[in-house]
């Protein structure tokens, strides 16, 4: 859907990218990461032409980006920054509508749309005639995200999207997020600087440094022991180990029948829940139960130390 | 009160010419500043009422003085009037800021109350009156000519900074080489200025005879013209430019990377966010076109500046305040309309 072809970018003599070439399936979540100057920021803005490469190739569906015009290449592609950037003198509804006023659609396509957006990203519909200013930092975020999305463009573009709001809104949105791709199929391209994040939410997940592509593909993979000590200090924060456990479910480490007594675990929970589940009731073994409570199995603690990708 | 026009005359103390009501207008604003301890809403009318007391004393009291004197006599305003005014027009205006309301609405009033005791002719004795019953035409001629002479400087002003602004934004180096420019305009001493295109407009006018035909003189409105707008330019360059750059650039980006192409984005987004300060811009620009078209006066452009220069020359201060006043006044009235303008266009864009 997006490919990278020895992509370098030059700005006033420093270089923001060097031969970089990736390639991004359709319906991909791709989660751009790597401390601030690797150039992630750099890299997803050379796909709707806000930043030129000084060489090489960037292909949107297909098609060289350089070869399109640039404002109906970017709105074919949904955008969505940190600094949200909403305009401060039209209404909600009004921003939400950027795109497809910009695209001509009628005004009752428009309206019907705009509704549908604002469901969909949970905003209560009252808020759609009121400015901005009037809006709380994860409700503003919000509008950003629904703007990105009016004209249901099949590429996202995100810039660090959850920067601005507190922990537990970042987590509600970021939901949201899985949500919408889950349901919708786009194909996302997403920069953040949270390691979590970007864990929890990559399908495709790309490390950058310097300008330089230094590790990509799925998160499991990714966090396999032994891990290259740089991504271990980008993507660890001290527990990595930990966080790869995020990434594998209960069920599939459940083996053997459970000691009766053991405490249970649903299988769609992941194994750093029954770590932490173990740690507090002091059991070395759980049982294992399926969404309508059906006994799986045990999973225990030596199955979570030896469990492989 | 003096023998006629021109000589200095002999003062009146407020006591004589008005007896024991020459202290009313004092109590009110001792009354005033009480009031205003107390916040009330009504302390400005205090002074206020002050000002209108005060001028139709005066006037009763000039009226019964010019009474069996010969009609080249006059009674003019003594320093200690226009001192008074002074000091009761700023309570006024400190009150009504204090009380919430706009300002202007009590400049508004005494305005008003001012026209209405001149429409009763309660202050047709005083100098000032007689002054402007004489040269009623020529006053009122000078008015609109100012007024026409100032709307075209500051267009002729706006014809030369909008391009400038909008070349100036895009590029920075044109900003620094314009910046200086304009800048330089503002260092030149007016008066040097309006001396200096004379002959250049001469010289212009030398080479190019057709520009004659068309109605333009070395002398007169051209050159007033020329450097009334001159001067206008930098306030309004620098308004224009701070405007375009009002935007938040997170939102200008954002039009961008919507697909907004260069010019939607400046009329979508740039305009309508900077026009408080371009608003700004123009109510400084309005007020000194007013200030300085009555420099023209000089050079033959006409205008109430023409007025006050005739008055000085012959040292007739009633005619220099005839001149004077409503240049003031313009200016006042200029920048309280302009203001509105700007609050409520800032209002409107949050």
């Amino acid at each position: 859907m997006i490919a990278f072809e020895g992509v370098s970018v030059v700005f006033g003599g420093v270089r923001a990218l060097e031969g970089v070439t990736l390639s991004v399936g359709r319906g991909a979540l791709c989660v751009l990461v790597g401390p601030s100057g690797s150039g992630k920021s750099t890299l997803l803005r050379l796909v709707n032409r806000l930043v030129t490469p000084s060489a090489g190739v960037v292909r949107v569906r297909g098609e060289d980006v350089a070869a399109l015009d640039p404002a109906r290449l970017r709105r074919s592609i949904g955008y969505a920054i940190q600094s949200v950037g909403l305009f401060p003198h039209r209404t909600v509804a009004q921003n939400i509508a950027t795109v497809p006023r910009l695209l001509g659609w009628p005004r009752a396509r428009i309206a019907a749309r705009v509704e549908e957006l604002m469901a969909l990203l949970r905003l209560d519909p009252a808020l759609a005639g009121r400015l901005p200013a009037a809006l709380s930092g994860g409700q503003a975020q919000r509008v950003g995200l629904a703007r990105a999305l009016a004209a249901d463009p099949d590429i996202l573009l995100m810039d660090e999207p959850f920067g601005a709001v507190d922990p537990i809104i970042r987590r509600g949105l970021r939901a949201e997020l899985q949500r919408i791709h889950r349901e919708t199929g786009k194909t996302i391209l997403l920069v953040t600087h949270d390691p979590g994040e970007a864990l929890e939410l990559a399908t495709h997940l790309v490390v950058l440094r310097e300008g330089r592509l230094v590790a990509e593909g799925a998160p499991l993979a990714l966090t396999e022991p032994p891990v290259h000590p740089f991504l271990r200090a980008l993507l660890g924060d001290g527990e990595l180990g930990l966080r790869r456990l995020d990434l594998l479910p209960v069920g599939t480490a459940a083996a053997g029948a459970p000691p009766p007594g053991a405490p249970s675990i649903a299988a769609s929970a992941s194994l750093r829940a029954a770590l932490s589940l173990m740690v507090e009731t002091r059991s070395a073994a759980l049982a294992v139960l399926s969404e309508e409570g059906a006994p799986l199995g045990a999973v225990t603690l030596q199955a979570i130390l030896e469990r492989r990708a | 009160m003096a023998p006629n026009r021109l000589l200095p005359g002999e003062a009146i103390g407020a006591p004589a010419a008005l007896g024991p009501a020459a202290h009313l207008p004092a109590l009110l604003l001792g009354g005033a500043l009480l009031a205003g301890r107390l916040r009330s809403r009504l302390a400005p009318a205090l002074p206020l009422a002050g000002i209108v007391l005060a001028l139709a004393a005066t006037g009763l009291a000039a009226a019964r003085l010019m009474e069996g004197q010969p009609p080249a006599a006059r009674a003019s305003l003594g320093a200690g009037f226009w001192l008074f005014l002074a000091s009761a027009g700023l309570l006024a205006l400190e009150q009504a800021r204090a009380a919430g309301l706009r300002p202007a609405w009590a400049g508004l009033a005494a305005l008003l109350a001012g026209v209405a005791l001149w429409r009763w002719g309660l202050l047709d004795a005083l100098s000032l009156a007689v002054e402007y019953r004489a040269r009623q035409e020529a006053v009122q001629a000078a008015l609109w000519r100012h007024l026409a002479l100032s709307a075209a400087a500051l267009g002729l002003a706006l014809a030369v900074a909008l391009p400038l602004g909008w070349w100036g934004f895009r590029s920075a180096r044109a900003e620094a080489a314009i910046g200086a420019a304009l800048s330089f305009v503002q260092v030149v001493p007016s008066l040097a200025l309006f001396g200096l295109l004379i002959p250049l407009l001469s010289l212009l006018l030398g080479a190019v005879p057709a520009l004659r035909a068309a109605g333009l003189q070395a002398i007169g409105p051209a050159p007033a013209l020329i450097a009334v707008a001159a001067y206008l330019a930098l306030p309004l360059w620098r308004a224009l430019l701070g405007g375009l750059g009002a935007a938040d650039p997170a939102a200008v980006e954002a039009a961008r990377a919507m697909g907004m192409t260069e010019r939607r984005i400046t009329a979508e987004i740039r305009l309508p966010l900077g026009l408080p300060v371009f608003a700004g811009g123009l109510r400084v620009a309005a007020v000194q076109a007013i200030g300085l078209v009555a420099l023209g006066g000089l050079i033959g452009a006409g205008g109430l500046g023409a007025l006050v220069f005739e008055g000085m020359a012959q040292f007739a201060a009633d005619l220099i305040l005839l001149g004077a006043l409503p240049i003031i006044l313009l200016a006042l009235l200029a920048d309280a309309a302009l203001r509105g303008l700007e609050t409520r266009l800032a209002e409107g864009g949050r």
